[in-house]
């Protein structure tokens, strides 16, 4: 990690999940094309590959995937969604498996596989009931395009849930490492704490928890009630400048007091995970410069 | 504020913002401010992640409305969590009158489905259940005066509150396209608003412009924009050297060593770099042109989240509320809910380099 200079030979490639092109393409490999214009025709296709929030972990999963075979680079970083979505990729195999050993699929695939004729002319007794609501509940029209989808797509799901299964096992290997960042504030820990339990659970390797825009003080020496006390009577006397510039340090030293406080309880929680702090930066960072200096201090 | 809810026009107010930004924190006070005279209200949560409950000291919410705080005046707070397997079922018994079919649904993999195959069908359903809460009468009277949603981050918002209309036009008949379009047009009347919470930092504030333009072009009424954790303006004048402090230090009768007085004066300087780039983001934030609203930071940070109940949970009263930590923040708020925004200034940009540090 030290070659992260651009001085180095070292190269550092970025891309963006676009979900409507990955579906697309892994249509395109798995069925002829007549199939694929099929099913990029279907209403349900189209929802589903560019608007509905969900496929985006299946894509991910399979981009991931994909990236990974090609065998092209030293390391993949992954960014993640935020908050508790962030592990929504790690539930689409089980659901995908849920669904696919599920009598729901048989039921769509049964008029396809009649023929065509009316959407539930062939399915068992034991779904009348069922297809009954159903047909109520969505309606004969949105019925068919989703039988219609579900049909063109049949081919592709074991496909989708042996890859979705196979990246599932990689996350788990000691070659994936999973980083939690989090700001030292009681919200963000939580968060923290809750992605930590989560990821112990599914056995996936969690190295550490990145504690980001840790504060220090630059004149410990001070107190901040010694602090605030010298402000007021120096606010008093006519001295705004030190007086504001006690509030400033009072403040901080309460704010390094406190983020201390959250870390130490996230280690009580945590022990096992390492802890790596980023000190903030004063402005925002929006450059290579900037993030090559909290890059080279983090892997230090 | 003159009046409850003077300002807070919509019945309906769905909070955004980007994740860490405080919009949960921010929701629940929403709640508590909306219920002062009287007034009963309804905050809800739809992302599984029970952030309400540590707010409200209560153990996690249920998919049932409970009362998690009692406001002076005879006002409460009510609390939900919505459950999307649980609203399905709700959902077919309430329009179908299922009863056992609807738990069938279940053992056929229809919640799988709705979760795999149908993913945006969740949405469609919390959205649903959430105007369901809305609209609720009884006895001819609302059941709640205002309801307020801890709704999906900015990144999430727009394809959270556009799936009814897009449900809408997949199905082209049907009860789904009707409920679909009853919820999508509900989004869209005056009775709803979307409030986006931001903080002074950079992407939050982007992603409060990108969500804005988003709502807006997807014909849903934005509310107001929420500033969370602003801080006190300090060190507005007056030139700040090491000398001029060091006078001050040793008129105060504090230690006047070197490291001390640099020690102050990087810290003074880091502030006033972090403020100049905070009214550049101010600046970019008024020339969005919506009322702005400004929360001050808390020194002792909102930790009622941190906090465990001492106890477990009881639902049949409400515990001591509101901790004075959340108080004197939730005092704050309303007044700075009725406050004014300023005018937007002309010519005001973002300063792009930050080595430019106001020195006087």
């Amino acid at each position: 990690m030290k070659d992260t200079t651009a001085t180095n030979g070292g190269d550092l490639h970025a891309m963006m999940l676009d979900m409507k092109r990955t579906f697309d393409e892994v249509v395109l490999t798995h069925t002829d094309p007549r199939r694929a214009e099929e099913i990029f025709a279907n209403p349900f296709y189209q929802a589903m590959s560019s608007t509905f929030s969900g496929t985006q972990e299946y894509m991910a999963m399979e981009k991931l995937g994909q990236l990974r075979a090609r065998d092209e680079w030293d390391l993949i970083v992954v960014d993640t969604p935020p908050s508790r979505s962030a592990l929504d990729f790690l539930d689409a195999p089980a659901r995908l498996g849920r669904f696919l050993d599920g009598r729901m699929l048989r039921l769509f695939l049964a008029p396809a596989r009649a023929g065509g004729k009316s959407v539930f002319s062939m399915v068992t007794a034991s779904f009348g009931m069922f297809s009954r609501v159903l047909a109520k509940v969505i309606g004969g029209q949105l019925l068919s395009d989703l039988s219609g989808f579900v049909a063109a797509l049949d081919s592709m799901f074991g496909g989708f849930r042996e890859r979705a299964e196979q990246t599932y096992r990689i996350l788990q290997a000691p070659e994936t490492a999973f980083l939690v960042v989090a700001v030292p504030e009681p919200d963000a820990i939580r968060e923290a704490g809750y992605f930590a339990g989560r990821l112990a659970r599914e056995r996936m390797p969690l190295h550490g928890l990145i504690l980001n825009r840790v504060h220090a003080v630059a004149a410990p020496g001070l107190s901040a009630q010694e602090s605030l006390a010298a402000a007021e009577v120096l606010a008093a006397a006519g001295d705004r400048t030190t007086a504001d510039a006690l509030r400033v340090h009072a403040a901080l030293m309460r704010q390094v007091a406190r983020e201390t406080a959250v870390a130490a309880e996230f280690t009580r929680e945590h022990p096992g995970v390492p802890v790596a702090p980023v000190p903030a930066q004063p402005a925002d960072v929006h450059d290579l410069d900037g993030l090559r200096e909290i890059g080279t201090g983090l892997a230090s | 504020m003159s009046r409850p809810g003077e300002g807070w026009p919509a019945r309906l107010h769905v909070v955004t913002g980007k994740g860490g930004t405080g919009k949960t924190t921010v929701a629940a006070a929403l709640a508590l401010g909306l219920a002062a005279g009287g007034r009963r209200t309804l905050v809800v949560e739809v992302e599984g992640r029970q952030g309400l409950a540590p707010l409200f000291g209560v153990g996690p919410l249920p998919y049932e409305e409970r009362r998690v705080a009692a406001v002076p005046g005879g006002g409460e707070v009510r609390a939900l969590a919505v459950d999307p397997e649980e609203a399905l079922l709700e959902y077919l018994d309430l329009f179908y009158k299922l009863g056992m079919a609807g738990r069938a649904l279940r053992k056929f993999g229809a919640i799988d489905f709705a979760t795999t195959i149908a993913p945006g069908l969740r949405d469609v359903l919390l959205t649903g259940k959430v105007k369901e809460s809305t609209t609720r009468t009884e006895a001819g009277r609302r059941v709640y005066d205002a309801v307020v949603l801890d709704a999906p981050p900015t990144g999430r918002i727009g394809r959270f509150l556009n799936v009814t209309a897009e449900t809408a036009r997949l199905a082209r008949l049907g009860p789904i396209k009707t409920q679909s379009e009853g919820v999508a047009a509900f989004l869209r009347s005056p009775m709803t608003a979307v409030h986006v919470v931001t903080l002074l930092e950079e992407m939050p504030v982007q992603e409060t412009a990108d969500a804005f333009a988003e709502l807006t072009a997807l014909g849903i009424t934005t509310g107001k924009l929420i500033v969370n954790a602003v801080q006190p303006p300090l060190l507005t004048s007056g030139r700040l050297t090491q000398a001029e402090l060091r006078r001050g230090l040793a008129a105060a009768g504090l230690a006047t060593d070197r490291e001390t007085v640099a020690g102050l004066h990087t810290e003074a300087r880091a502030y006033l770099t972090r403020r100049a780039v905070e009214d550049g983001l101010r600046a970019d934030l008024l020339a969005l042109d919506r009322p702005l609203v400004e929360l001050p930071y808390l020194p002792g940070g909102v930790t009622l989240g941190w906090c465990r109940p001492t106890r477990p949970p009881r639902w049949t009263s409400t515990r001591s509320w509101p901790t004075p930590a959340y108080a004197s923040w939730c005092a704050a708020a309303p007044a700075a809910w009725a406050r004014r925004p300023p005018r937007p200034r002309s010519g005001s940009g973002r300063p792009r380099s930050t080595a430019g540090v106001p020195s006087s």
